[in-house]
């Protein structure tokens, strides 16, 4: 990761999107090296000056070309690109839901311009997201007007809002603290200033909240 | 009217066709930077407002922009750069060489040519003006996302205005890519085989195979939104499926759009590294496959990564992941193939070619973060972050406009006859892609920034990195004056350049193939300084009239909201059939004489010239309609409590009325026959019969609408089974009349003796045309009346 949070342990979810990003860095970076580089050497070698002639050639020498140097391009090329592909594959859990015992489910409604969370009591909240330190929670997403972009960048994960249609995220909190929830699909005026905070609490700390909540009954769009 | 005036208004000259796209796109290329240059000052420092938290949090009110003029400036930026400026002057160029390339002595149908480019300039001006309407201009993004572009959450004038203007270019598009390849299957000179066509006219071919398929489909987008905003429709307002129905309508035609802005500049490349390293094209031929195969199919396999993070499934993302990463091999393959013409070479530095050399660096970065892109994991992240920016800015501006802008500088001598200024060519070049990179590169570092905010909290990291890209944009910018300050040198001081100043092989710098264009004018190579009798027999007033009128007519309907805006449309519509029967009457009466074709070759030996446009045009129709029936399965797929068939439109009234249509089928099959065998009499008597019984489905219709509407109350805003019935119906209908018109000037026609045995073309489109109506109904009418 380019800039890494201060972070004691590293949430899971952003494991995974550094450890693959490392791979299309190192990949794609050396890939650039070679190829500008060796292109920057042929324009140096062969710019044109006092004496340098060009072998003679047939006009159609072009045409079809060196065919076998093209497989082994695409051989090569399409080994480094299978392997990366390979290890999206292998780190689409960043997106699949997991489903263990005891995760928490909280729905997120997007609106011009603010998100609300409602808890699995009913309880809504139209400030901040408050979760529990180490556990994995999963977000039902949803939009009540224009499609949003729910995005934690502390936590490397993002989620379209859409009307009518319910997608879901999961992370896990490995860090107690206030990190920011931003909006990242243009939905009108509003869209810069719809921030939101994700508040992360020790297990304690947040039992002792949820139970001192107001105990509405579940809302549609909940969990 | 002053002469000078009319052959810039009326021509339908390739040369100044493309001169006006070239002059035009350049116009909004500069209104397009003037509004990021706007952007670009907002975001060069994050303004806090004070104390929350201690935290800079951003501010809402001190800001340079406020949000809605910073939406609607990167909005039309957008719109305008992608759609009025880089496809454009790519256009322009191939407008002007591509007829030379391939010996033509100018596009298919030089009047169409001519509608094509007022059609986009009124487009353009309408989309602009929206920014003077209370409310202001869209501001949804260039994307224009459903449900925020629907009249419920972007009311006004402003965006109708603007996606009417996108209507506009949408046909414009349409229309063009028809010409240019009749043009270039159709049109070619002697001893133009395919094999030898120059590879720039290869390249716009490969770049019309991306426009043909995917325009239809944002033709038909912004139809049904135009149709939600003015009339209530409600595909993308009320329906569940409405935000998804846009993406997926939208990305079917943006993702091939993004090779319609490149490939222009590859071909360009193609045609520029071989001249100025003295040696052939390496693989020439797999370089054309490669092109193809991006074009067809990958091109149009891959829109769903826009889509990652909407509801799509996994499976769903790893499909379009593997087909984007695939199209990354054939770009290697042609970016090594440019590098490879460069061994073994003798390479002449100048403008042309420093530009195009800087256009390949650019495209290695560009697509290589376009390979992070592709993987679903990575874009979590990436998704609408100026990381996506910086990738496709150095796609669209770095290989794209680079390119470019070397095919402006290669070709100012053909243009003109006259050299530019080398040295200010040079600077130009220095500081533009010093200002590119710090302009786009500090972008890749903001990978956790997200787009279209107009304030942000202050980051160092973020901080930085705006402020570096903000001076970046503004000495970019700067650079491009020296392209403006060179033109102007060459146009007022310029040194007379010989005809074939690079030693180019390819046709169209072949004085002698030069001239067979239009006559002894351009025998000198120019056209700027060229006033040849020869021109006269090429203007037409016809293209810019008809032009005007659908402009007028478009504005009239997106001003619907003011009680004089009818009154708009239907002067807008007068104008229109002034245009259509003036242009007839020019046919008619051999006012203007198109090209006659040279040569036809395998496979369209066998294909008259105007049959194959009908077949092409007609292709891009099934796109339309094949969307638009798409969208009413998808949007009814999320619509509960479907009228049950039969209960609200009558079934065996549709089915008389079906039936009737497919007896006009018939009678145009029948009128066709006759003229075969030279039976002109029962030509325009079966012609008739096909035309009553055409006017009688469309009276029908009326009937049907009109109980519907009144004694039924149901509505196109009613509900969401409504408005699909009425807007499919409606189209069919407007298609209907289209026909009808077509049936008058064949009848006018065949009884002034136009039509023979032997020349009888306008029948065979027309029928094919009447066939199509006819098969679209039949799917139709099962979809609305029996399901």
């Amino acid at each position: 990761m380019l800039y890494s949070l201060p972070l004691v342990a590293t949430p899971p979810t952003v494991q995974i999107f550094t450890t693959l990003q490392d791979y299309y860095l190192i990949l794609g970076g050396a890939a650039a090296v070679i190829v500008i580089g060796y292109m920057t050497y042929m324009i140096v070698k062969n710019r044109e000056r006092p004496g340098r002639t060009v072998p003679a050639f047939h006009e159609e020498e072009g045409d079809w070309g060196n065919w076998k140097g093209i497989v082994l391009l695409l051989c090569i090329t399409g080994s480094v690109l299978a392997f990366v592909e390979y290890q999206t594959f292998v780190s689409a859990n960043l997106v699949a839901i997991p489903d263990p015992p005891n995760t928490l489910h909280v729905g997120v409604v997007g609106r011009q311009y603010a998100w609300s969370f409602t808890y699995p009591n009913g309880y809504t909240d139209f400030q901040n997201l408050t979760v529990p330190l180490n556990q994995i929670v999963i977000l039902n997403i949803t939009s009540a007007d224009v499609t949003h972009g729910f995005y934690i960048p502390a936590l490397d994960v993002a989620k379209d809002a859409q009307p009518g249609i319910y997608n879901q995220l999961w992370f896990n909190a490995t860090q107690p603290g206030v990190f920011t929830i931003e909006c990242r699909q243009l939905c009108g005026v509003g869209h810069a200033l719809m921030l939101s905070k994700l508040v992360v609490e020790s297990a304690a700390q947040y039992n002792a909240w949820y139970t001192k909540l107001p105990v509405a009954p579940p809302a549609k769009g909940g969990a | 009217m002053n002469a000078w005036l009319a052959r810039w208004l009326y021509t339908t000259n390739h040369k100044d066709v493309g001169l006006l796209y070239i002059a035009g796109s350049m116009y909004f290329g500069f209104i397009g930077a003037i509004l990021i240059l706007l952007v670009r000052v907002e975001l060069a420092i994050p303004v806090c407002a004070a104390g929350v938290s201690g935290m800079c949090w951003p501010s809402a009110t001190q800001t340079f922009l406020n949000a809605a003029s910073f939406n609607q400036a990167v909005t039309l930026h957008g719109l305008i750069m992608i759609l009025w400026f880089l496809s454009p002057l790519a256009i322009g160029l191939a407008n002007y060489f591509l007829p030379l390339q391939i010996g033509a002595s100018d596009l298919a149908l030089p009047r169409v040519n001519a509608l094509g480019y007022w059609l986009w300039l009124f487009g353009g001006v309408i989309a602009t003006i929206g920014f003077f309407m209370p409310g202001g201009n869209t501001a949804g993004g260039w994307t224009a996302y459903s449900p925020l572009s629907s009249s419920g959450f972007s009311p006004g004038a402003g965006p109708t205005l603007a996606f009417a203007g996108l209507i506009m270019l949408a046909t414009s598009i349409t229309v063009g890519s028809v010409n240019i390849l009749l043009t270039v299957a159709t049109c070619r000179g002697p001893g133009m085989t395919w094999r030898r066509i120059p590879m720039f006219s290869w390249f716009m071919l490969f770049t019309i195979l991306a426009m043909l398929f995917s325009f239809p489909s944002l033709l038909a987008a912004l139809l049904l939104l135009i149709s939600d905003r003015v009339l209530g429709t409600m595909y993308f307002s009320a329906s569940a499926g409405g935000s998804i129905l846009w993406d997926d309508l939208f990305w079917f035609f943006g993702h091939p759009e993004v090779y319609v802005v490149l490939l222009p500049a590859f071909g360009l490349i193609a045609e520029i590294f071989p001249v100025f390293s003295g040696r052939p094209l390496a693989e020439k031929n797999i370089i054309l496959i490669c092109t193809g195969a991006i074009v067809i199919p990958l091109s149009y396999m891959v829109w769903s990564h826009h889509m990652f993070l909407t509801g799509v499934t996994l499976s769903e993302d790893e499909a379009f992941s593997v087909a984007t990463i695939l199209i990354s091999l054939p770009f290697d393959v042609i970016t090594l193939a440019f590098i490879k013409t460069l061994t073994r070479s003798s390479i002449r530095l100048t403008a042309p070619m420093i530009f195009c050399i800087g256009s390949v660096f650019l495209f290695i970065i560009g697509g290589i973060t376009g390979v992070f892109l592709s993987s679903f994991v990575l874009d979590v992240v990436y998704n609408n972050t100026y990381f996506v920016v910086g990738h496709f800015h150095y796609v669209m501006v770095g290989a794209a406009i680079f390119g470019l802008i070397a095919g402006l500088y290669y070709y100012i001598p053909k243009m003109t006859g006259k050299m530019y200024h080398e040295k200010m060519a040079n600077w130009h070049f220095v500081l533009s892609f010093i200002g590119f990179n710090v302009l786009y590169f500090p972008m890749f570092f903001l990978y956790d920034m997200p787009r279209r905010i107009y304030t942000y909290q202050s980051l160092p990291s973020w901080n930085e990195m705006n402020l570096i890209s903000t001076i970046g944009a503004f000495v970019f910018a700067a650079a491009q004056i020296l392209l403006l300050a060179n033109i102007i040198y060459v146009w007022r001081r310029g040194k007379i350049s010989p005809p074939n100043p690079w030693g180019a092989t390819t046709p169209e710098w072949v004085p002698l193939i030069t001239g067979a264009s239009h006559g002894a004018a351009d025998a000198a190579g120019s056209t700027l300084g060229a006033e040849g009798g020869a021109r006269h027999g090429h203007l037409s007033s016809k293209p810019i009239w008809l032009a005007t009128g659908v402009g007028i007519s478009l504005v009239g309907l997106s001003l619907m909201v003011y009680s004089w805006g009818l009154a708009v449309f239907i002067l807008g519509l007068a104008v229109d059939g002034l245009a259509i029967v003036g242009w007839m009457y020019e046919d008619l009466h051999e006012k203007f004489h198109m090209p006659e074709e040279v040569t036809e070759r395998w496979p369209f030996n066998a294909i008259p010239k105007m049959r194959l446009g009908m077949w092409i045009f007609l292709s891009t129709d099934v796109i339309v309609f094949g969307a638009i029936l798409g969208a009413y399965l998808y949007i009814r797929s999320f619509t509960p409590n479907w009228p049950i068939p039969g209960s609200v439109h009558e079934i065996p009234l549709g089915l008389a009325n079906t039936i009737v249509l497919l007896t006009s089928g018939l009678t145009a099959f029948l009128a066709l026959e006759s003229i075969k065998e030279g039976k002109q009499r029962n030509m325009i008597m079966w012609l008739s019969a096909t035309f009553v019984l055409g006017a009688t489905f469309l009276g029908v219709k009326g009937a049907e609408w009109y109980d519907l509407y009144f004694s039924k109350a149901f509505t196109w805003n009613s509900s969401i089974a409504g408005s699909t019935y009425y807007f499919t119906v409606g189209l069919h209908a407007a298609h209907v009349t289209v026909g009808l018109v077509l049936m008058a000037y064949l009848i006018r026609k065949a009884m002034m003796g136009g039509y023979t045995k032997e020349h009888h073309e306008g029948v065979e489109n027309f029928a094919l045309y009447w066939a199509f109506v006819d098969i679209v109904w039949i799917f139709v009418f099962p979809l609305f009346y029996l399901l």
